[in-house]
């Protein structure tokens, strides 16, 4: 009897758990984690996709992030004059800490159109305001944009390394042979970033699962719960309503994900190399 | 060199400097609001929105952080936050390149095992970790005290794994003359190793100012006590406290982005090179 109740405990926790992880969530993961090593299936791809859009999630922010900053790698890399300038434009949002970037935001996301910047710029371009923090379907994409926006030097100072890892040499041997600035994009820097973009997706991937500071400033993990991330529950549970256990079940299973990323993450470099 | 190609070149630098200009402003604006913002009065901060003296503080003055300093007491904040951080830097930079350079110059048993142990321990996640360890220092009695700050956090996998590949770069026979001269081994690493290894010692230390200067959560888990926050602990709660004046705390963001602007100045090289770093070794 006993055994069958203990069974049945960690049965339900199972499925707590799984439920709070958001059944899409990890099957986003898993699409990334496994797809990408594969051969390319436009079908996974698209399944992938069709996931991510539909839900408001920190696994889209890397895909924010990466479209976003292989551009402006792209853009400060090249030899122009006043690049370093703009190089600490945008690394400039790193220089100050969560805490702080998320109380800014807070002040500039404001609904009111006379005390909220964005929302005062919306009005002025004809648009309608937007309730960006207490509106369930824009809160986590509010934090989403904050973060792409703080992370973004972050990874440019990757992409930068890795575009300094491509000879030069390529480049002069493919303009000698005739081909053209997009042809050479994608045919030698992409494939020469290929090891960097792995990491820069995984880490930001890591990242994201571990959202904390945001929501918990923000939006407290509202409206109707949804900002609430892994980590803010595993809070939740544990030091404001004293469900020390189920914290620490919960805990083990965000340890197992997050693992299960980083040795991902491991081999897919692994084998880039 | 042609027409059609000068037009061209013309083209692509137009290109260039519209994009990042554009790019450039989406980046910084929100930044040069919040200093704006800090140097004017409440009353004019959220006075013409739609026009560009948003961004430009017409009668500037330090009242706001007049305010922010009489009313969140900066200076024992300021004590707390560097206090613990130099606690952790010392010990972290002292301890974790002895345990670096042990794992790169000796032969002993166990030292591969030792090795990927600690690169495994990499990936753990402090989140992961929280609850437990916060019951540990509960029951220790360390909660609000510095101990609770500083010792689960001295030793730190990826200091170590930086320092032993850095040492593993040191050629063996400087280490060999040096004990043919009658050093100890000891005596060795204080005055031969570490003189030649600024620049990874300067990378650790970065990294790790920064690390801790932004962290949040733990602090937030083991500090309760008023007189204990750190910075960011503080400026969460000024957040929060009546009476709100944006303008002051706008002020008091600025003040804790300070000293990360002077390590970033003064450290930039080193900075840039650590992320760099962990980005190739991945």
């Amino acid at each position: 009897m006993s055994l069958y109740r203990i069974h049945f405990h960690i049965h339900m926790k199972f499925h707590a758990v799984i439920f709070i992880c958001r059944r899409d969530r990890i099957a986003v993961l898993l699409h990334l984690c496994l797809g990408s090593h594969l051969t390319v299936d436009p079908n996974r791809i698209r399944k992938a996709f069709r996931l991510l859009s539909r839900r408001q999630d920190p696994a889209v922010e890397q895909f924010y992030t990466f479209c976003r900053l292989i551009g402006v790698a792209m853009l400060v890399s090249s030899k122009f004059r006043g690049v370093a300038i703009f190089r600490t434009m945008y690394f400039s949002p790193q220089l100050t800490s969560m805490v702080v970037i998320s109380i800014l935001w807070t002040v500039l996301y404001n609904s009111n159109p006379n005390t909220g910047l964005i929302n005062s710029l919306l009005v002025s371009l004809g648009l309608e305001p937007i309730n960006f923090l207490t509106n369930s379907k824009t809160a986590m994409n509010a934090i989403i944009f904050m973060s792409g926006w703080q992370g973004a030097g972050y990874q440019m100072m990757i992409f930068l390394a890795g575009l300094q890892g491509i000879p030069r040499d390529q480049y002069e041997a493919a303009s000698v042979d005739g081909a053209t600035r997009v042809q050479q994009f994608l045919y030698i820097t992409l494939p020469g970033l290929k090891g960097t973009i792995k990491y820069v997706v995984m880490i930001t991937m890591i990242q994201a699962m571990k959202l904390f500071t945001q929501p918990y400033v923000m939006t407290q993990g509202g409206p109707k719960n949804s900002t609430k991330t892994l980590v803010y529950y595993i809070y939740t549970q544990g030091f404001q309503q004293g469900n020390f256990g189920y914290a620490c079940s919960v805990a083990a299973v965000f340890f197992v994900i997050v693992v299960i990323m980083s040795l991902s993450m491991k081999k897919l470099i692994a084998d880039t190399n | 060199m042609t027409k059609s190609m000068k037009t061209q070149n013309f083209l692509t630098k137009l290109l260039f400097y519209a994009g990042n200009i554009i790019i450039g402003i989406i980046f910084v604006s929100p930044l040069i609001w919040m200093i704006s913002a800090s140097l004017k009065p409440e009353a004019e901060i959220f006075a013409n929105m739609n026009s560009i003296t948003t961004f430009i503080p017409v009668q500037a003055s330090l009242d706001n952080f007049k305010e922010v300093f009489s009313r969140l007491n900066m200076l024992q904040v300021f004590k707390n936050t560097f206090v613990y951080i130099a606690l952790i830097l010392v010990l972290d930079l002292l301890l974790n390149s002895i345990c670096g350079y042990a794992l790169a110059k000796f032969e002993f048993k166990g030292r591969g095992m030792m090795l990927n142990f600690i690169v495994a321990l990499m990936v753990m996640p402090m989140e992961a970790i929280m609850l437990p360890l916060y019951i540990e220092m509960s029951q220790l009695g360390w909660v609000n005290t510095l101990a609770a700050l500083v010792i689960p956090f001295v030793a730190k996998c990826f200091s170590i794994y930086m320092f032993r590949q850095f040492f593993c770069d040191i050629p063996d026979e400087l280490l060999e003359a040096a004990a043919l001269d009658g050093a100890s081994p000891v005596r060795t690493f204080f005055t031969v190793v570490m003189p030649i290894s600024k620049t990874v010692y300067a990378t650790v230390f970065i990294l790790d100012f920064v690390a801790h200067w932004n962290d949040f959560m733990w602090p937030f888990l083991v500090m309760t006590g008023e007189n204990k926050r750190t910075i960011q602990l503080a400026i969460q709660v000024f957040f929060g406290t009546q009476p709100i004046h944006y303008s002051a705390i706008m002020a008091a963001l600025v003040v804790s982005a300070v000293p990360m602007l002077l390590m970033f100045i003064f450290m930039q090289k080193y900075y840039i090179e650590g992320i760099a770093s962990s980005g190739i070794k991945g």
